[in-house]
């Protein structure tokens, strides 16, 4: 079996993995980081977003190999020990969560965005978000939330 | 990472990167290029490999995940000493590979299956080869070949001399298609090639301008080139039609569908074109409300979407005979119906792949494709050169059904060859195949048959609205085709049959398998169900009586003369109809929500061009060794012409098959066959074939003196001729030799006798029609809406079958593509563009089917044969819906037969029936 490395939360972390183990299987079995949710498996609800070196991907559909050498963020990895990171406190403060099942995904999506365009319009943003499925809020407060932490970020 | 692994029985230790898909470690590192891949999704099973021991799709298996393990691949199976093994022969002599696309994914699905379960029973089959999409076959003669593996039953005999037509030998070109060496489009491409990825539209209808070209190529690793509009170096426009080259190369300021090609992006290796993003590629998109179906297309607002074209109609087709108006007022029952149907892609399983590469003044495309000469017009024609500078090269064909016989990769990368002088590929992935290539005419028909009270039918009257999409390609094929067939094959008096081609922003509809016929049999037919019901007959007496005869005159006016076998296909069906109806009848006086039901259709279809000319023409060579070379430019995409051809002259000649070998459409080698299109080859190329080999045997004949009636021996150095007068020697090793190496070549040309149609339609549009008439048994379940087709029996009229296993294959893979159409493919651009979205039937989906042969023959064609290709689709939707109609009641209108429609049409029903209660 491959043996992967990887960066997970600023934390060196290694481990035996089968080919096919996918990168949120090894973040979610191996490491027990079970932040990172799973949604629908086939890439197409976005609660499995972390981030790779930086970009956001969805760790469903990647394989855990893949992952190997980068740097790897989850939504645990995100506050500043009890300190919030400003986006978690910016949905915390705007509701833009009700089950919370959806939320590391949109969280990590939205972190990405911000740092990629930070004067995204409010278009922009929910084109962005395309990618990450709520069933529960309409999206309405996920958006005004991530508005909010474009300000604090 | 460095895996070791067991392939084939041979340790094998590489350096691949651990994501790898198997599939692709298998294919490039390893040049295991049997297996096949069709879709790098999971969906159609062309990639399936025994992992140890298990079926696996390998695209999905990353090559870590194989560490270790034991692979088998297609190459594998037969014998070190290459002697196929019991399953691989089974599938030959049953005829269970037509383009052989999907062979090697089903014969590993059915190792793994006989490796646990020697004697497997019907169902573990079907199971096992459930994951394995196969689009020529319609499955059964692959079941049977699974099934009768352990009968081990030894290869049939090559025919003698004089016994080919007829026989059911084996296919020619088969043995490559079982042990993986067959060399598809995607199998070929030599190393050190450039490949070329195109940019598409993602918008239906849109302006757009290309930003700063230079600067991304600074950025971006790995490209070389950007090729646009002003780039190609004769015409950027190419068309089926010699005057409608209305499709750019590449776009040039707008598009007029999704997928339209804009740009081509040339990269060093394939590496490079798999990890190529084209996301941050310097195009702005500015897009426009598209015209979606056809009547978008002809409102009067609607914008025009080609110059020459006004209102947006391409083109109109028109048959009028008799007073149809006075025909339908005097009728004592009337019918009258709305059809309307969608596109529908090809899904052959081998997407759009090939290479091309300059040497001097001339360049070479090799390519998977139907038609080899076409290409190479229209190369020229973009390239701004003769034709006789380009030549084109088919691959084998992993299935075409009239979707290539359009421009798909020819076009791109004979302009990146040209222009770079470079070598240069490229493979369409699988939803760029879908969202480039051509479809089925969706149609919108309103039709209305009127019949006297002696079940005479007297008058039809028909208009079809074909959406032709964005670009012209065949569509005036269709809107010519539609209105000569749409009475159906029957004596109907009274015609007006009419029909338009409108052009919207839809995929550019094109060729598929039956040219709009399929659409508009589906209204004819329905027509002939709901008035047969009217006038209280049986539907199959309705069309035995009314069917044409020897000496009717067709709408056209034409006066048929010979090989006119519908009669004869619904006689042959009759016992069967006659069983089913009371097994029918017993079955829904104790079912409950499911209801069983028949149908019937029946169809001709003309054999060839309409009123066009389209020869083929044949070559057969006699070589110093007494070996002889057919040069058959007969493109076989999975139908058989590779065997049937060699059938013919085998038998024209008087020589056996065996003695023949084959270069096979190479337009510098071959001469022009014309297209695999149009249920010709077997009738225009047949004939054509025949009459070489007939001129090389009066040549033969005359070299010594001989009689007609002499028998000839090929032996090694001489031909021996025997007559009446004894025994004279054709010594071979002392003629000259022409550049192919042969000292005698005979040649025949066969072009079908056809005459123009007028404004009327009148004239005489095809030289021979088959006919064809099919019967469905379904059950329906009423509360869900689904449809299971039980059983369907098929009366074809093939004139001559000149190989029955390939006509039945013919038939049972067109039933498989009509069954599709009936009950579940519907094309929508964006949203099925790949194949778990956009359903074709899998082996599970398939009845049980009964062929039936009529030879009824046709005095022009090769010992009587005509066409079967297409009329093998045309009955199947009208019999199943038919079907469907005869178990609920429901009257579907729309197609394919979803569920929900189903459902629909019986709450209709039900809700007509309270109301006249
Ligand atoms: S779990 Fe990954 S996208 Fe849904
Ligand atoms: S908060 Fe429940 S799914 Fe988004
Ligand atoms: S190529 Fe693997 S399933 Fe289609
Ligand atoms: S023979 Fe199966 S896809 Fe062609």
């Amino acid at each position: 079996m491959p043996t992967v490395s990887m960066t997970v939360n600023g934390k060196q972390v290694s481990g035996e993995v089968e080919g096919r183990t996918l990168l949120v299987e090894f973040l979610r079995e191996n490491l027990r980081l079970t932040g990172t949710h799973v949604g629908c498996d086939t890439s197409q609800c976005g609660a499995c977003v972390v981030h790779i070196d930086g970009n956001s991907a969805k760790s469903c559909s990647m394989l855990a190999i893949q992952a190997n050498g980068t740097k790897v963020t989850t939504i645990e990895g995100l506050a500043n020990g009890d300190e919030l990171h400003p986006m978690q406190a910016a949905f915390k403060e705007h509701h833009g969560l009700q089950c919370g099942f959806c939320t590391p995904g949109m969280v990590m999506s939205a972190v990405d965005l911000v740092k990629k365009k930070p004067k995204a319009s409010e278009h922009e943003i929910r084109e962005w978000l395309e990618g990450n499925i709520c069933r529960c809020t309409g999206y309405h407060n996920i958006v005004k939330a991530i508005q909010h932490a474009q300000q604090t970020m | 990472m460095l895996l070791t692994l067991t392939v084939n029985g041979a340790r094998r230790s590489l350096d691949v990167d651990p994501a790898r898909r198997l599939s692709r470690m298998l294919r490039e590192d390893l040049g295991l290029t049997g297996t096949k891949v069709g879709c790098d999704a999971g969906d159609c099973g062309a990639c399936t490999v025994r992992l140890d021991g298990r079926q696996v799709c390998a695209c999905l298996v990353p090559a870590a995940q194989a560490d270790g393990a034991t692979i088998v691949t297609v190459e594998g199976l037969a014998d070190p000493d290459g002697r196929l093994s019991a399953l691989q022969r089974a599938f030959h002599r049953h005829g269970a590979a037509q383009c052989g696309i999907c062979t090697p994914g089903m014969l590993m699905a059915a190792d793994d299956l006989l490796a646990v379960n020697s004697a497997p029973d019907h169902q573990a089959v079907l199971d096992a080869l459930g994951g394995v999409l196969c689009r020529c076959t319609g499955y059964l003669k692959i079941v049977d070949a699974v099934l009768d593996v352990a009968s081990n039953a030894p290869d049939p005999a090559m025919p003698e001399a004089g016994a080919a037509v007829g026989a059911r030998v084996n296919r020619l070109d088969g043995h490559g298609k079982l042990d993986g060496r067959e060399l598809y489009g995607d199998d070929q491409t030599p190393a050190g090639v450039m490949w070329l990825r195109v940019l598409r539209s993602p918008h239906p209808l849109a302006d757009f301008t290309l930003g700063d070209i230079d600067v991304w190529l600074k950025i971006t690793p790995g490209v070389l080139r950007v090729l646009t509009a002003s780039d190609v170096p004769g015409h950027n426009s190419f068309g089926i039609y010699p005057t409608l080259k209305d499709q750019p190369v590449f776009a040039e300021s707008f598009v007029r569908y999704r997928g339209e090609a804009v740009a081509g992006i040339l990269v060093e290796d394939r590496a490079a074109f798999e990890a190529l993003d084209l996301d941050g590629f310097p195009i702005a998109w500015t897009p426009r409300d598209a015209l979606v179906g056809t009547e978008a297309g002809l409102s009067p607002a609607a914008e025009q979407l080609h110059a020459s074209s006004p209102g947006n109609v391409l083109i109109r087709g028109r048959v009028k005979s008799g007073d149809v108006e006075a025909a339908l007022a005097e009728a004592a029952v009337v019918v009258e119906t709305e059809i309307d149907t969608p596109f529908v892609e090809h899904a052959y399983i081998e997407p759009e792949c090939g290479w091309a590469a300059r040497d001097g003044d001339r360049v070479t495309v090799w390519v998977t494709t139907q038609t080899p000469y076409m290409d190479r017009d229209e190369v020229a024609h973009v390239l701004g050169i003769a034709p006789k500078d380009v030549r084109v090269i088919p691959s084998a064909v992993g299935g075409g059904f009239g979707g290539k016989l359009d421009q798909s990769v020819q076009l791109p990368l004979a302009v990146a060859a040209w222009v770079t002088g470079r070598p240069v590929a490229t493979l369409y992935h699988r939803p760029e195949s879908m969202a480039s290539s051509t479809k089925r005419h969706p149609a919108r028909m309103t039709a209305s048959l009127g019949a006297a009270a002696d079940g005479r039918i007297i008058g039809f009257k028909f208009h079809g609205d074909f959406d032709t999409g964005a670009y012209a390609s065949w569509g005036p094929t269709v809107a010519g085709r539609v209105p000569v067939h749409a009475p159906g094959p029957y004596r109907v008096p009274n015609v007006l049959a009419t029909s338009a081609a409108v052009y919207t922003n839809g995929p550019p509809a094109g060729a598929f398998r039956g040219f709009g016929v399929p659409q508009a049999a589906i209204a004819g037919e329905a027509l002939m169900d709901r008035a047969a019901e009217r006038l209280g007959l049986d539907p199959l007496a309705f069309r035995l009586a009314n069917a044409l005869r020897a000496g009717d005159t067709t709408a056209t006016g034409q006066v048929l003369h010979a090989s006119i076998g519908l009669a004869a296909c619904l006689e042959a069906l009759q016992p069967r109809w006659d069983d089913w109806k009371p097994q029918v009848a017993a079955f829904n006086a104790t079912a409950r929500a499911t209801r069983r039901g028949i149908g019937i259709g029946c169809m001709w279809y003309g054999c060839g061009n309409t009123s066009m000319s389209n020869p083929s023409i044949f070559r057969l060579g006699l070589k110093p060794s007494g070996r002889l070379t057919l040069y058959n430019g007969a493109t076989d995409i999975g139908q058989g012409s590779y065997t049937i051809m060699a059938q013919i002259a085998a038998d024209a000649l008087g020589a056996p098959l065996e003695r023949i070998d084959q270069v096979w459409g190479d337009t510098d080698r071959t001469p022009d066959a014309g297209k695999t299109s149009a249920s010709r080859q077997t009738f225009v190329s047949g004939k054509a074939a025949e009459l070489a080999s007939r001129d090389l045997r009066g040549q033969i004949l005359r070299a010594v003196n001989a009689g007609d009636d002499a028998t000839l021996s090929f032996e090694n150095d001489c031909v021996r001729v025997h007559d009446k007068e004894g025994e004279r020697v054709l010594a071979l090793t002392n003629l000259p030799v022409d550049g192919e190496g042969d000292v005698l070549v005979g040649e025949g040309t066969f072009d079908p006798p056809t005459t123009p149609l007028d404004g009327d339609g009148q004239g005489i549009p095809y030289a021979t029609y088959a006919f064809a008439a099919q019967i469905a048994l379904v059950e329906v379940d009423t509360e869900l809406g689904t449809t299971k087709v039980l059983k369907m029996v098929a009366a074809h009229d093939v004139g001559k079958a000149i190989n029955p296993t390939l006509v039945e294959g013919q038939i049972h893979g067109g039933i498989a593509q009509g069954l599709g159409l009936a009950l579940m493919e519907e094309y929508i651009p964006g949203r099925t563009e790949n194949l778990h979205d956009y359903l074709i039937p899998t082996v599970g989906d398939m009845p049980e089917i009964e062929c039936i042969l009529i030879e009824d023959p046709e005095p022009l064609g090769p010992y009587g044969a005509k066409g079967i290709g297409e009329p093998a689709l045309v009955p199947t939707a009208p019999a199943i819906l038919g079907a469907i109609r005869h178990a609920t009641g429901a009257d579907i209108r729309r197609v394919p037969a979803l569920p929900h429609r189903v459902l629909a049409a019986i709450h209709a029903t039900r809700h007509i029936k309270e109301e006249v209660e």
